[in-house]
């Protein structure tokens, strides 16, 4: 994927093009708003990471500037500004994700994954979610683990529809907490681990391979196991 | 220094400006005295005239020119010392009577009068005079010496009463002024010991419970409030630099360690991740100062939608049920539907979230919590209850400080932000929040208004 990176602190846009390189991106960064708005403009990218406070032009103006003209490449928006009034302002500007400083580069990874996926518009029409031999209809709003049917809670239904829209990338447990219970703080405990433990302990029974991985200093990964040598 | 003072002083140019219209009015007060005295006495002048003339005239119908004269001599000789004057002249200008010679020019006043000046002496002659019908004629008269000396008598009175006045609010002025001066530099200098830095300084207070007791006693207590503030915030500053010390020295001393001690790739590792966690807590706590700062600041109002707390206080049960019922708690929602206020959907999650997750931290296995949710004379209450140790008293209100909390030692989980938070929450939300006993434990209620938009089950 190439990634444009608006960013005036070069250390941060330094770490932050490194790691991206390492998981295979091409990164542009440009260094002021005005330079950044520029290549954004004149340039094809499939992301976009924008500070929000820049010289010259600000993060915001960027991003409704390229929305006013039609461009809607997937967007996140790093800011020291953390309150909800200043995210709502972000996401109203047309960002598409909003990530609160200090963060963590797993955590920015994540969400980036999950804008740029939502960017290429796949399953959002599905009506049937499959990973393995998990099944989850949407519409009859039923979950099958092989031939086994799987009773969940709607908030336990809610969670493992948003693992298995994201299957195979790590969430992170406050994009969960986004996302499947639609508040935005950092809740500070282990209340998500919890959820998730509980809707192992449904889907996974003596015998099934474990789907959900969690993912050391990230969060929590739906996929099958990597083939082990004890397996 | 002092002289200037009382002259621009407001307290003397008051006590000036009222002498001066004091002395105005009873000017006029005196004036009116003056002069409806001076008529009075003029008045009975006049009268005596007019019926020594009428007695006159009643003799000249008896005896003729001779009883007039008879009469004018015998007053003449028997009264001499007295200030009447008569003149009793016959047809031809001769002079049958009387001593005031010749006959006045002057004519009579609209009221048949004459004024006539004394020749020798005070005052004038008030005069009439009466013609009879054998052509001849006669004036009498009297002095009103006695109206001047009471005019001049008044007049003098009133001079000295004047001065006197004057003087008397001058120096009274003066004297108020002084001691008003007194009182307000004793405060100045209060003040002015306290923007030296001097805070205990307290202004005096006289007793006489007036206006200036009633200043001194604002004063006082808004330095009591000031000092208390600074009190609170010295503790917090001394709260966040122990709360960050500790958690800063530990990371330097792992640090440290990691350099010194030529370590594998593997422990290096493992010092980087808890290095990375120890200044993870270290933000979360200066994330949570700044989002109490920010709750304070009441900016937040401006984003402020209709909640349904009722629904927030369901999603909180189902947050943390699992939780509750993994460490053996239970945990019970009593609350009253399509309840909506005024306020942040986030926040008031957040502080429900912190009640709740409090709660939990501070029961044991097989302890109860209760959410509660009511609506009350328009006051809807929030209640987190627990059944666990409770909160002491004297902690009441002293668990809401930043970074307080009740065990010393500091080695209980939290940053002692939570309730700071909740309690920032409710003040946002122009609520209260308080710890009430819960027989056994604790009972954290959260008053707060109700919205205006109600949903149909409290629509009357």
């Amino acid at each position: 994927m190439r990634l444009l990176i608006i960013e005036d602190d070069t250390d941060t846009a330094a770490y932050l093009s490194k790691g991206l390189r390492e998981v295979g991106h091409t990164v542009d960064h440009a260094a002021s708003g005005k330079d950044g708005l520029f290549m954004a403009a004149s340039e094809r990218y499939d992301g976009m990471i924008v500070d929000r406070l820049l010289p010259q032009v600000d993060g915001l103006t960027i991003i409704s500037t390229l929305r006013a003209a039609g461009n809607t490449t997937p967007t996140i928006i790093l800011s020291a500004l953390g309150e909800v009034d200043d995210r709502v302002r972000g996401l109203r500007a047309g960002g598409d994700d909003y990530l609160v400083k200090p963060y963590s580069f797993a955590e920015l990874l994540a969400r980036l994954e999950a804008v740029l996926r939502r960017g290429r518009g796949s399953n959002s029409a599905e009506t049937v979610l499959r990973v393995a031999n998990l099944e989850m209809d949407l519409l009859a709003r039923s979950v099958r683990r092989g031939s086994r049917s799987v009773d969940l809670k709607p908030q336990e239904f809610r969670l493992l529809e948003y693992l298995m829209r994201n299957a195979g990338q790590v969430v992170t447990r406050t994009m969960l907490f986004e996302n499947v219970w639609d508040y935005h703080f950092d809740p500070q405990t282990n209340v998500i681990d919890v959820h998730i433990s509980r809707l192992r302990g449904k889907i996974d029974e003596d015998g099934d391979a474990p789907l959900i991985q969690t993912v050391r200093g990230a969060g929590y990964c739906l996929r099958l196991p990597p083939a082990s040598p004890r397996a | 220094m002092r002289a200037l003072e009382l002259l621009r002083s407001r307290a003397l140019r008051l006590a000036l400006l009222y002498a001066a219209l004091f002395g105005v009015s009873i000017t006029v007060l005196l004036g009116f005295i003056y002069l409806i005295a001076g008529n009075y006495v003029r008045s009975h002048v006049d009268e005596f005239v007019s019926s020594e003339l009428d007695m006159l005239e009643a003799d000249y119908q008896l005896d003729g020119i001779d009883g007039v004269i008879g009469l004018i001599n015998s007053r003449d000789t028997s009264d001499h010392s007295n200030h009447w004057l008569y003149l009793y002249v016959a047809a031809d200008g001769r002079r049958l009577a009387g001593d005031h010679d010749p006959w006045p020019r002057a004519s009579p006043e609209p009221d048949g009068f004459l004024t006539l000046p004394v020749r020798d002496g005070i005052g004038t002659i008030r005069a009439r005079e009466a013609h009879f019908p054998d052509g001849s004629r006669i004036l009498v008269g009297l002095n009103d010496y006695e109206a001047s000396e009471m005019r001049s008598a008044l007049a003098r009175s009133m001079g000295f009463g004047l001065g006197a006045m004057l003087l008397l609010a001058i120096g009274g002025g003066v004297l108020v002024t002084m001691a008003t001066l007194r009182q307000i530099e004793s405060i100045n200098r209060v003040t002015h010991d306290i923007m030296a830095g001097d805070l205990s300084q307290r202004v005096p207070i006289g007793g006489s419970n007036d206006e200036f007791d009633a200043l001194g006693r604002n004063i006082n207590a808004m330095l009591d409030r000031i000092g208390m503030l600074m009190d609170a915030i010295r503790g917090v500053t001394d709260n966040i630099a122990h709360d960050l010390r500790l958690p800063l020295a530990r990371l330097r001393a792992r640090l440290e360690a990691a350099l010194t001690q030529g370590s594998s790739a593997a422990e290096l590792q493992r010092s980087i991740g808890h290095s990375i966690e120890e200044v993870d807590s270290i933000l979360v706590t200066f994330g949570s100062l700044l989002r109490i700062a920010n709750v304070e600041s009441g900016r937040l109002r401006e984003s402020f939608t209709d909640v349904d707390l009722s629904a927030i206080a369901i999603d909180a049960e189902q947050l943390f049920e699992p939780i509750a019922n993994s460490e053996g708690k239970t945990l019970l929602l009593r609350v009253q539907h399509d309840v909506h206020i005024d306020g942040s959907r986030d926040l008031l999650f957040q502080a429900l979230a912190n009640l709740v997750d409090n709660a939990l931290k501070y029961t044991s296995a097989g302890g109860e919590i209760d959410i509660e949710l009511a609506v009350e004379h328009d006051i809807v209450q929030l209640v987190v209850a627990d059944n666990g140790p409770g909160v002491a008293a004297d902690q009441r209100d002293k668990v809401f400080q930043r970074l307080y909390r009740v065990d010393p030692s500091r080695s209980t989980a939290g940053n002692g932000l939570g309730l700071s938070l909740v309690r920032a929450v409710a003040l946002l939300h122009e609520g209260s929040c308080e710890i009430e006993d819960n027989r056994p434990g604790a009972r954290v209620v959260l008053r707060l208004p109700l919205g205006p938009r109600q949903g149909p089950a409290n629509q009357r």
